[in-house]
């Protein structure tokens, strides 16, 4: 009975503090700031959500669209990145040469390079979805790397001392070894791929997550503002608990997933 | 030279751990203990047996259950915030960002010392432990037995009434700890301090001290204690004394007791 | 072969980047008819030298420079503050979660618009976009760094009767330490993205407002100055830190690629 105990007080604490917000911006928005185009109380946010997705269901399309260039990109990020890290970690030739270029669109704020990826790629699809590859991109890349790299120097010699070929090394040891590694990079992923998104729709689009939150600010229409935010912060929520559902199943001698 | 009384009493001191709904978990029992000072004793038993315990109840980590604990006669309650107590931790617990030096000078710090003076003692110490020239290496640049060192150099520092050591050397290779032991010898004979030492092994609690106590299987008590009449200042070759050899086996005997009735190897 | 390892990745690296701005050059002087597309670098690099002479680039950088040094600092303090608060007091730790999880879980980008709403086009509101960015990690792994403290430390201040000020002044803080930096590592990639969307969303200054307008007047060779110069601000910012986050902690094995975002 202790034990349930001690389980509550901090749900309790963390409820508490949740309630305790949404008050604090209901009173806010109702009685300190009347104005609507600053700031609106949670229920007004909430019947506006209720409206979106249930009464009009005007958010779908969008949500929709959003997702269809979330999951291009992402995919084929996974699909570029994961075995390009792979030869990077395995071939030093290859790491040497795709070094400064993986340094560089890296640390860069990817926001610069739409406007550049605009220009090639133009208005539809297409650029949109560079973008979120090239978020996406990065930690996958990064992340398969360095898990394979480690993992190779751990057990290489292993391997060899049962005398297993390269293939079946590969096979048996470093890839089951290097999933924690590679999903940390998912983890990653998925939040800057969204942010990707927000970004790609920000340029000329007509629909979209992205598009609804800065149509939104630019018409201060601060309720669907609110509820395009709500969305993205479920999506993300919804994203990490998919990847570390997907990490306990893949590699269940792991005690607990790592924190992203 | 004998102390008008003991550094150290125990009287009747235990430790259990409260469980909700259940009986408190014993750790150790009814430990009476009388230490004398600048004596050299060793706490030996089998694993589990509370002895670690006791020496963190005695350095003020952790809370005893009962009975009373005097140094030089008063109460340690009332000396608590003294810092009386050197202890020697046993895996390596320097602090990382600093020096050996700045590790060594972590206890005399804010205590009122002039910084140079509290600096030459701190280098003083270091130069005891045969550390001399590397008080500004960091932690990550030492070696084990190294770091032992510096351990050992910073609790010194702070000139305690007594030495605990918690398993100080169990972390090291066999013959870096046999090198370590002669070193602790020489050590203790130059300062003079009272120590009591946790160990396993039992060959090392015989080369190094005046007297041996037994655990008992938890919850601990006091099995036996043992004398160590042999001579001083001793090196390796003692270990073939039969002298040596004969205490060495008594105890062990002891200990094999204590697991069996403790339910076996297997249950440790 | 093996005797100067460091100059043979360099090679590698340069050489790398050389084929590529010349190809670059080759491809655009080809294409020339779409020279609005891809700039050749040389056009790119007399464009620069403009811009820097005639003191725009400065201008902006400058305003940019200023708003994310203002935002990064404030952070750092307010978040080293309340990320040790949320590591040392677990109820204070639960009372946060929900906030900290809900910010860090809507990108960066989400938050801007209502910012902007709120605090205005001005310099200000990108402050605080960089604030509210940089906060999150910082107070998140500052929090992390209290709570892995190796306990043997703590039994260490314990063991040398430490008051508590000292206890945390001499063993929380720098045991923290390489935790606390690789927030500022992660928080400042993140930040720079901030300042540079918020600056392109509303403002009259800045490398964002340049890259709004060269995007919008079609003036390629500046949009590309404008993109170079973020990179190479992206990559120095993180070098640097990296370097600090080395030589803050030596003892610890920081991984030549941490996972960040």
């Amino acid at each position: 009975m202790n034990e349930d105990r001690r389980n509550l007080s901090p749900l309790l604490l963390r409820l508490g503090s949740v309630l305790a917000g949404l008050l604090a911006w209901h009173y806010a928005a109702e009685v300190l700031i009347k104005d609507s185009s600053i700031l609106v109380s949670p229920l007004v946010v909430l019947s506006k959500a209720y409206e979106m997705m249930i009464a009009t269901g005007e958010l779908y399309p969008h949500l929709f669209a959003s997702s269809v260039i979330f999951f291009y990109g992402f995919v084929m990020a996974i699909l570029v990145g994961v075995p390009l890290g792979f030869l990077m970690a395995l071939s030093p030739l290859v790491r040497d040469y795709v070094n400064p270029w993986m340094t560089t669109l890296y640390t860069a704020p990817r926001i610069a390079f739409a406007p550049v990826l605009l220009l090639w790629f133009g208005i539809g699809a297409g650029s949109k979805v560079a973008i979120v590859f090239l978020g996406c991109l990065f930690p996958v890349l990064i992340n398969s790397y360095y898990g394979m790299r480690v993992v190779n120097r751990e057990y290489v010699e292993l391997a060899r001392s049962y005398r297993l070929d390269r293939w079946a090394l590969f096979r048996k040891i470093l890839l089951p070894a290097s999933v924690p590694y590679i999903l940390a990079g998912v983890r990653l992923a998925i939040g800057r791929g969204l942010t990707g998104v927000a970004i790609a729709e920000w340029f000329g689009a007509t629909e979209g997550l992205g598009y609804l939150i800065f149509f939104a600010g630019q018409t201060l229409n601060i309720p669907v503002l609110f509820v395009g935010v709500a969305v993205f912060a479920v999506l993300g929520i919804l994203g990490f608990e998919i990847v570390r559902r997907v990490e306990i199943y893949t590699t269940p001698w792991r005690g607990q997933a790592q924190g992203g | 030279m004998m102390m008008a009384g003991p550094v150290l009493e125990l009287r009747n001191l235990n430790k259990d751990i409260p469980r909700p709904g259940r009986e408190p978990f014993a750790i150790f029992n009814d430990i009476n203990l009388s230490v004398r000072e600048g004596e050299f004793v060793s706490v030996v038993g089998p694993s589990g047996c509370g002895k670690t315990t006791m020496l963190r109840v005695l350095n003020g980590l952790l809370p005893h259950s009962g009975g009373e604990i005097l140094l030089d006669g008063k109460a340690a309650d009332q000396v608590s915030d003294q810092l009386l107590m050197g202890f020697v931790f046993q895996g390596a617990s320097l602090l990382p960002w600093r020096t050996s030096l700045k590790n060594v000078l972590l206890g005399l710090e804010g205590r009122g010392h002039n910084p140079q003076e509290a600096e030459q003692v701190a280098k003083k110490f270091l130069d005891l432990v045969g550390l001399n020239g590397f008080e500004n290496h960091y932690p990550h640049e030492l070696s084990g037995g190294m770091q032992q060192r510096v351990n050992l150099a910073r609790a010194l520092a702070v000139n305690p009434r007594i030495l605990l050591m918690d398993e100080p050397f169990a972390a090291l290779d066999a013959q870096t700890r046999s090198f370590m032991q002669l070193e602790l010898l020489r050590i203790w004979a130059e300062t003079k301090k009272t120590v009591i030492f946790v160990t396993h092994m039992i060959a090392e609690a015989v080369l190094l001290s005046d007297r041996v106590i037994v655990f008992s299987h938890r919850p601990g008590t006091i099995r036996s204690e043992f004398n160590i009449p042999l001579p001083r200042p001793r090196d390796m070759d003692i270990k073939s004394n039969p002298q040596f050899l004969d205490l060495e086996n008594q105890i062990w005997k002891q200990i094999e007791q204590e697991v069996k009735a403790a339910g076996g190897f297997a249950q440790l | 072969m093996t005797f100067f390892p460091v100059r043979k990745e360099i090679t590698r690296g340069a050489i790398s980047i050389f084929a590529g701005v010349a190809l670059w050059e080759i491809l655009a002087r080809a294409l020339l008819e779409n020279e609005l597309l891809i700039p050749p670098p040389s056009s790119v690099a007399s464009t620069f030298w403009l811009l820097l002479t005639s003191g725009e680039l400065n201008r902006h950088f400058a305003t940019t420079a200023t708003e994310f040094i203002y935002g990064f600092s404030a952070a750092c303090l307010v978040g080293v503050v309340l990320g040790y608060l949320m590591g040392m007091y677990k109820w204070f730790d639960e009372i946060m979660d929900p906030w900290m999880a809900a910010l860090y879980s809507i990108p960066v980008i989400a938050l801007v618009p209502m910012i902007i709403i709120w605090f205005g086009i001005g310099i200000f509101s990108k402050i605080v976009v960089v604030f509210k960015i940089t906060l999150v990690a910082i107070i998140l792994n500052t929090a992390a760094g209290i709570k892995n403290l190796d306990p043997i430390w703590l039994e260490l201040a314990q063991s040398m009767r430490l008051s508590s000020w000292q206890t945390t002044y001499k063993i929380r803080l720098p045991g923290a330490l390489p935790f606390i930096i690789t927030g500022m590592r992660l928080g400042v990639g993140r930040a720079l993205l901030a300042v540079v969307v918020a600056e392109l969303m509303a403002s009259n200054a800045g490398l964002g407002y340049l890259l709004r307008d060269s995007s919008e007047t079609w003036d390629s060779p500046k949009l590309f100055v404008t993109v170079i110069l973020l990179a190479v601000i992206g990559l120095t910012s993180f070098n640097l830190i990296k370097r600090f986050e080395q030589r803050m902690a030596p003892w610890r094995q920081t991984a030549e690629w941490s996972a960040d975002s």
